[in-house]
């Protein structure tokens, strides 16, 4: 069951619970939020600036999460805190020719807890990216994967057509143009791209893998 | 904000999680930086263009992929990337469009998945193009063989010896030992070995039937073989087999999986292990019955084989040696002789535990290395807990009925199970409901065969048990007339939402109402 963290109301700094010391975290909007040594651990960046900070009763700072997104994280990382966790896997093993099938990439693992919790955040208000962001910048390879997951749901099946609309991604059409000359056969890297997200291009074209 | 406002490589990661089809016909042309981040990434040094990532369905198994999809990407994309491939995996399906061409300059790697034996056969025999690569590229490959209903065990001669005279320069070859539920095995009666293997080969998995066909596989031309990894399928013997005292200097891992119990480890296992002389790394997990003698200890191991492997570093094992005794009364050792055979011989640490049957003059004693290192494990009404991250397949087995703090206890213990075989044929009464919802999140294979019909009904209804990704079941046509009252209970109060595949003993006609229970059947 998950619990939303609620400011302190306690006079002697840290409050000591049944599951260790509670931290004090606060959103780039100033919302101050409570959490205990269950929700750190999930978190590489809070654990890593509670470990170098002795915070005491002063909040930590995430200048780059909103009290809006931070506080669905935290009810997020509440109720995971008692989960299993999966051994970790040696990412170095690129020699391993079985590395793919014993260890599939699986995007319709998840679980129907995470499906509820992450419907609350969309695409045409920006909220479900806001949330990959949050959960990247906080190191919460869970949350990351579930963001990552939704996305890469929305997107099977869809042609590139589709997909362009469904992110309002304006046409950049590789290998045309002054752009990409030759883009497809690897010299994109230096290819400019466009990072703004208002920026307006040529509408949706055909696309000839889609035809 | 925008998709487009998240960096490369959270990108990346989003891609990562799609079949490699999809980025394909979903992404590559969405715009110049999806097309670059695709195409300037290590995405094609593993070309997996299969859209079967795990076994879903053991045996329904049918590709998604559109063809129209499939013969424009090898038409317009494959030809650029030929060069960044060093590992392809491919299906039955996909195979025809990605050997319509030879020139992966940089392939080493072939999987081979979800082929029937014929057809791959065929491939093999006729497809120019994968033989050239076979012959002078590919040093690591993986065969996979697919289920097939057909009555009796599903084997073939002629592949394994096809592959090795096509290989010339295989150093790692997986053969049919990639899938745990896969029934393929290979069984070397008809093998005749007067061709020769690659002699670049070191590492071998298979999956045999028998184990006097690893026997076989040792006194052939195998022995060159320095990692051998085998599971055998079946306790009876295929051949007889005499023992040789020829040993094995160049094996320095193996790794022997018995999936049913085996009557030969003393004559036939323990032999071929003392020839082992520079074994560095040895696996075991057995199933052993014995007549006429005492349960496998730390004693016997040491003593029949362990001293003689002066070389050995790392020795993991779950042996369970079940003994059936019904004519000399043998003092069976209690479970602290056991514990004590361990100590002082530098095993690391070891669980035992024994359930035994005083009456009956009969038993079964259960020990294991920790940490534990298998992808099986058996276990009945004595098992002990602990929690085994590794194991996927689960066989529960008791001749009593089964306590029911079992069933919570390896929900928890086994958080990553997939596969579990409930066989008992005994239950208490039930006269109280259980309360708990237990939850098995990644199981997607249950054989309710041969268990009770209280067992079957516990993991089947929703109301005691949550398998969100059960998508097959093996259970008796009667068994499941019975708890779905001839398809006239609640649909909805079953775990079959989610099923591709139900195995029963016998064809029947499907009621009206059939896809209510079975939507994806």
């Amino acid at each position: 069951m998950a619990t939303t963290a609620e400011a302190s109301n306690t006079t002697t700094g840290n409050t000591e619970t049944a599951t260790g010391k509670m931290i004090k975290i606060q959103s780039n909007d100033g919302q101050i939020f409570e959490v205990d040594q269950g929700v750190v651990e999930q978190s590489s960046t809070i654990k890593t600036l509670s470990d170098l900070m002795d915070v005491g009763d002063v909040p930590i700072p995430l200048p780059n999460v909103k009290a809006s997104i931070l506080g669905p994280i935290v009810d997020f990382c509440n109720h995971h805190k008692n989960d299993q966790k999966p051994e970790p896997i040696d990412e170095d093993d690129d020699d391993d020719p079985n590395k793919d099938i014993y260890e599939p990439k699986r995007s319709d693992d998840i679980c129907e807890w995470d499906l509820n919790f992450i419907k609350q955040f969309t695409v045409p208000e920006g909220t479900l990216f806001d949330i990959i962001m949050a959960a990247n910048y906080l190191g919460i390879k869970t949350l990351l994967a579930v963001g990552c997951k939704t996305i890469a749901n929305m997107v099977r099946g869809k042609s590139s057509t589709e997909v362009r609309e469904m992110f309002n991604i304006s046409y950049d059409p590789p290998g045309e143009g002054i752009n990409a000359p030759n883009a497809i056969e690897g010299q994109a890297g230096t290819v400019p791209t466009t990072q703004d997200a208002n920026a307006t291009g040529p509408s949706p074209q055909p696309d000839p893998m889609n035809q | 904000m925008n998709i487009y406002d998240l960096p490369d490589e959270i990108l990346l990661i989003i891609l990562q999680k799609l079949d490699m089809i999809d980025v394909f016909y979903s992404c590559i042309k969405v715009n110049r930086r999806f097309n670059r981040l695709i195409l300037d990434s290590f995405f094609f040094r593993d070309l997996n263009m299969t859209t079967i990532n795990d076994i879903n369905s053991l045996y329904d198994q049918t590709s998604s992929i559109d063809s129209k999809v499939l013969s424009r990407i090898c038409e317009k994309i494959l030809p650029r990337i030929y060069d960044q491939t060093y590992r392809l995996t491919v299906d039955e399906y996909s195979a025809k469009y990605m050997f319509l061409a030879s020139n992966y300059s940089k392939l080493y790697s072939l999987s081979l998945i979800n082929f029937q034996k014929e057809i791959l056969h065929q491939y093999l025999t006729d497809n120019l193009n994968l033989r050239d690569l076979l012959t002078n590229q590919i040093t690591h490959l993986n065969i996979d063989i697919k289920n097939t209903n057909d009555v009796g065990f599903n084997t073939s001669p002629e592949i394994l010896p096809k592959i090795l005279s096509l290989c010339k320069n295989l150093i790692d070859l997986n053969f049919c030992g990639m899938f745990p539920e896969r029934n393929f095995v290979v069984y070397l009666k008809d093998l005749s070995w007067n061709h020769c293997i690659p002699s670049t080969l070191v590492k071998l998995t298979i999956k045999l039937a028998a184990l006097t066909d690893c026997l076989h596989l040792l006194d052939g031309p195998f022995v060159c073989l320095s990692t051998l990894i085998i599971a055998v399928k079946y306790s009876f013997h295929t051949t007889e087999y005499k023992n040789s005292t020829k040993k094995l200097p160049k094996l320095k891992y193996f790794s022997l999986t018995a999936l049913s119990f085996v009557n030969h480890y003393d004559d036939l296992i323990v032999p071929l292990l003392r020839r082992m002389i520079n074994l560095e790394e040895l696996k075991l997990y057995l199933l052993v019955n014995r007549s006429y003698s005492n349960y496998i200890d730390g004693i016997q191991l040491y003593d029949q084989f362990l001293i003689y492997m002066t070389q050995l570093k790392n020795f993991a094992f779950n042996i369970t040696s079940e003994i059936h005794d019904k004519d000399i009364k043998i003092e069976l050792q209690s479970n602290e002789e056991i514990q004590h055979s361990f100590i002082g011989r530098g095993y690391s640490q070891v669980v035992s535990y024994i359930n035994s049957n005083p009456f009956a003059l009969d038993g079964v004693c259960y020990i294991y290395s920790l940490p534990y290192d298998f992808e099986y494990f058996k276990i009945d009404n004595t098992f002990q807990g602990g929690t085994f991250y590794k194991v996927r397949k689960l066989t529960m087995v008791e001749r009593t009925p089964f306590e029911d703090r079992l069933f919570q206890i390896i929900s928890q213990d086994f958080p990553f199970l997939e596969i579990l075989h409930v066989s008992n044929s005994w239950s208490k009464e039930v006269n109280q409901p259980w309360l708990t919802l237990i939850t098995f999140p990644h199981l997607k294979f249950l054989n309710v065969k041969y268990a009770h019909g209280n067992y079957t009904l516990r993991f089947l209804l929703k109301r005691y048990m949550n398998l969100p990704r059960l998508s097959n079941l093996v259970i008796d046509y009667s068994m499941l007339m019975l708890i779905t009252k001839n398809f006239t209970y609640d649909p909805t109060y079953f775990n079959f939402d989610k099923l591709k595949c139900l195995d029963m003993d016998q064809l029947f006609v499907r009621p009206k109402n059939f896809h209510l229970y079975f939507p994806l059947l």
